[in-house]
């Protein structure tokens, strides 16, 4: 389903009109043919990806933390890599690998700040204490770009920070891809694998412990690599948000709870929504509509659906 | 008398460095084969016991002893096979489905990227057979009863297959038909072998199951022993700070008190 969403989103766009390619103009038209393979091509697998990194990195934490509600963007992640753009694009320069590297770089200062916050803490429980510190780590971050608006160039890097925000994968090149596609691999190869546990986490830890987990040890793995993979993707794609916070409940409805069915549903999902949600970025419009809005507008009208139809089950 | 093969030796323990004192060179066993009940008021240290025993807490002082090794000496799933736990009650944050959870149970079975095979679904579809749930195998857990899910996390603790089974408060949420019910369960288990510890507050259930009575208050053992030797009126008037009576009626104990 999510192969033939790609094939059929790669022929289809504004070239040379508003249609899908045949496969024998491609054969024969040389342009027709480097737009599908250089351009079309790298950012449609980015799509994927992007959606596939999100929707598993927001059932992670979701599962891991008990609560339907938390998100990939969640633990500062997010916030910092915003800050880390818009850092770049007003004090140093606007190219696309040095703005990403930024954003890659306080994503994981974001991880690191929150996680070092919630450990100086002491009161509640460990999930009460990283969501507070997360909190207050992602509203430091957020003021601070507030910050860097207010400095910021109105006419030159405003836009440009502007545009990160909302998200866009209309810069994508195969080097960029290429770049984040070890870390991406990785990090989804061992939150895949290690699925079944995953449930067991969701366990009150000291029952995922008589079942013979290393509760804390199993979690941080598997945090960790769901920052890794959110990290690198939203370094080249900007803020795309509400798709790890709606595709893993989607999943759960739809494939049951258990993880080792809810996590590749959940992966589904996100790659075809995205994949789909980028159709309609490049080509609803002769400009681009960044990315960020459509997620969070069919994401927002999804969430707004499920709240007043499903019983979410918050307890904690 | 049979060996132990659950101890705490001399353990203090105390939840943390500022804390106050749970235990101070505390000992119990737990013989091999036994149906032992830990008989004590409302925070008597009972559930901080189980967790020491479990190797969830770590003693600051004192051993504990799993068949005469340290439980250090044994890894994490070694550990999961030996021991179960049942715990009072859980949150339990998504829809999971009765025999999903049973089938957690299975966990310490499988290497860590391993998927549970159809042998262990039998051995979980077992286990909910055994507490009598098994027709309500496709129902999630999260809408049932506390009783039933009671039944349910006994259920995901039997699919364990432990040789231990440490139970907190088991029957403290169910009626009387599944508290009957859960205490013949627990007969059967050990007649199959399988040593079991509970804790309760009500001598009602020490005295329907126990063979072994470990009377405490306050972090300290009161008594302990064959459930004859400390199941008396004087040590249980003790121990709760009321007048107790145990009488005989039709061959069992019977607990009165004013």
């Amino acid at each position: 389903m999510l192969l033939l969403v790609t094939v059929l989103s790669l022929l289809f766009g504004r070239y040379p009109g508003l249609v899908l390619l045949s496969p024998e103009r491609l054969a024969d038209d040389e342009l027709a043919r480097r737009l599908v393979l250089n351009l079309r091509l790298p950012r449609l697998i980015t799509a994927a990806l992007l959606g596939i990194c999100l929707a598993a990195a927001g059932e992670v934490l979701q599962v891991i933390f008990g609560n339907p509600l938390v998100e990939p963007g969640f633990l500062g992640v997010s916030q910092g890599a915003a800050f880390g753009a818009a850092l770049c694009i007003v004090f140093l320069n606007s190219l696309a690998w040095m703005v990403q590297l930024s954003a890659a770089l306080f994503a994981f200062l974001g991880l690191v700040f929150s996680y070092f916050l919630a450990r100086r803490m002491h009161y509640g429980g460990w999930v009460l204490r990283l969501v507070l510190s997360g909190i207050a780590v992602s509203a430091l971050f957020s003021a601070a770009v507030g910050v860097l608006k207010y400095l910021a160039d109105p006419l030159s890097q405003l836009p440009e920070i502007t545009f990160w925000l909302l998200g866009g994968l209309w810069s994508i090149t195969w080097a960029q891809l290429l770049a984040i596609l070890p870390a991406v691999i990785a990090g989804l190869l061992v939150i895949y694998r290690l699925r079944w546990r995953l449930n067991l986490l969701s366990l009150e830890d000291q029952t995922a412990f008589s079942l013979g987990l290393s509760p804390a040890r199993e979690r941080a793995l598997l945090l960790g690599c769901s920052v890794v993979i959110t990290a690198a993707v939203v370094s080249v794609s900007g803020m795309v948000g509400w798709v790890g916070l709606i595709v893993p409940h989607l999943g759960r409805r739809l494939f049951g709870a258990d993880a080792r069915y809810a996590l590749p549903g959940a992966m589904l999902i996100g790659g075809i929504f995205t994949v789909l949600c980028d159709d309609l970025a490049r080509t609803l419009l002769a400009g681009e509509i960044p990315l960020g809005i459509l997620t969070s507008l069919f994401g927002a009208v999804v969430f707004i659906l499920l709240m007043s139809m499903q019983r979410l089950g918050i307890q904690r | 008398m049979t060996p132990a093969l659950l101890a705490l030796q001399e353990v203090t323990f105390r939840y943390n460095s500022h804390g106050q004192v749970v235990f101070e060179r505390f000992s119990i066993q737990v013989r091999s084969g036994s149906i032992t009940a830990i008989l004590g008021p409302n925070g008597a240290g009972k559930t901080t016991m189980l967790h020491l025993l479990l190797g969830w807490l770590h003693p600051q002082d004192g051993r504990v002893l799993l068949n005469d090794q340290p439980l250090r000496a044994y890894s994490r799933r070694e550990l999961g096979q030996w021991i179960a736990l049942v715990p009072q009650g859980e949150h339990i944050p998504y829809d999971y489905t009765v025999l999903e959870y049973a089938l957690f149970g299975r966990t310490p079975y499988l290497r860590p990227l391993d998927m549970p095979t159809e042998e262990d679904r039998q051995a979980a579809r077992q286990a909910l057979e055994q507490v009598g749930i098994s027709e309500k195998e496709h129902q999630f857990v999260t809408r049932m009863s506390g009783g039933e899910r009671q039944l349910v996390l006994i259920a995901r603790a039997l699919a364990q297959q432990p040789r231990i089974l440490l139970l907190d408060e088991p029957t403290s949420h169910l009626d009387l038909g599944n508290k009957n019910r859960l205490l013949h369960l627990l007969h059967e288990l050990n007649c199959q072998g399988v040593t079991i510890l509970l804790t309760t507050h009500e001598p009602e259930v020490a005295a329907g199951v126990a063979s072994d009575v470990i009377l405490m208050n306050r972090g300290r053992v009161l008594r302990s022993g064959p459930l004859e030797q400390v199941f008396t009126s004087q040590a249980l008037s003790e121990a709760y700070g009321v007048n107790v009576r145990v009488h005989q009626l039709e061959g069992r104990r019977v607990v009165l008190w004013m």
